[in-house]
């Protein structure tokens, strides 16, 4: 069992950025992914871009063709779609107005699944994408327009 | 308005020289899916017309292709408009590269 808040990362006039955040931990998933690639030289330009996009994502909405689909059909989980052969930033696409990002990693294998590393990340997005889900369908949580309400305090548990 | 810390910090770290690419290609990208949707062109339309697949499409508008010259003038030529030059920005940037280039030329003399 693990329990999870929403930290708010960045929020301009219509797009909030969110991380998720494990129980006892100081940094948000994505604060992580940066702490972790850094100073990593051998993926610096694919980690740059990556940033970039986020802040063009701030300015431009999370537009559907920055992202490409990562987990199943049924689940908004999402990996920038940044041209990166190595690097990726696995995220949640809730909207254009709201992204929820989580942690992500070198991808050296064909598929996500084939990592044990980058698989948790999207199982982690997966399961958070479906508690939030039932939790907007019944109204607990309600979308509007670049924020989610009701989410100060709120622990969800995987 | 809210800020990170954190990633605003990295965002710092990358410099004027980058972010003036990273900008460009994100702006071509910007303009041909902005150019597509005017003409009312779909990514499959617009891949049949370029002779390359939508999943390589789907690179170019990603937001940051490395666009090879013989591309862009391709993709140019197949939407009737110069993509490096329908952004406003763009136009700004080569002005002032203009006349950077121009000012050089004279200092050389």
């Amino acid at each position: 069992m693990k329990n999870i808040t929403l930290k708010i990362i960045e929020q301009s006039e219509n797009v909030s950025l969110y991380s998720i955040c494990f129980e006892n931990d100081k940094l948000s998933e994505f604060e992580k992914f940066i702490e972790k690639f850094k100073k990593d030289a051998t993926i610096n330009n694919d980690y740059k871009v990556i940033l970039t996009a986020l802040s063009k994502i701030l300015e431009d909405g999370a537009l559907e063709r920055l992202f490409r689909p990562e987990g199943k059909m049924s689940d908004n989980v999402c990996a920038l779609s940044v041209n990166s052969k190595k690097l990726r930033l696995y995220c949640l696409r809730i909207s254009e107005n709201i992204l929820i990002i989580g942690n992500g990693g070198v991808k050296s294998t064909k598929s996500y699944q084939e990592d044990e590393e980058l698989y948790g990340y999207v199982m982690d997005l997966q399961a958070f994408d479906n508690l939030l889900q039932n939790e907007i369908n019944k109204n607990n949580i309600i979308i509007v327009k670049n924020e989610l309400t009701n989410i100060n305090g709120k622990t969800f548990t995987l | 308005m809210k800020h990170n810390q954190i990633f605003r910090a990295e965002l710092d770290k990358i410099s004027v020289k980058e972010k003036n690419r990273y900008d460009l290609m994100y702006r071509v990208s910007k303009n041909i899916d902005m150019i597509i949707k005017h003409r009312g062109m779909s990514q499959r339309d617009f891949a049949r017309q370029m002779g390359r697949t939508e999943q390589e499409i789907g690179r170019w508008l990603g937001g940051f292709h490395n666009f090879t010259l013989a591309t862009i003038a391709d993709i140019s030529f197949v939407l009737g408009e110069d993509i490096l030059n329908t952004h406003i920005q763009y136009k700004q940037t080569s002005d002032i590269l203009f006349a950077a280039e121009t000012m050089s030329k004279y200092t050389k003399k």
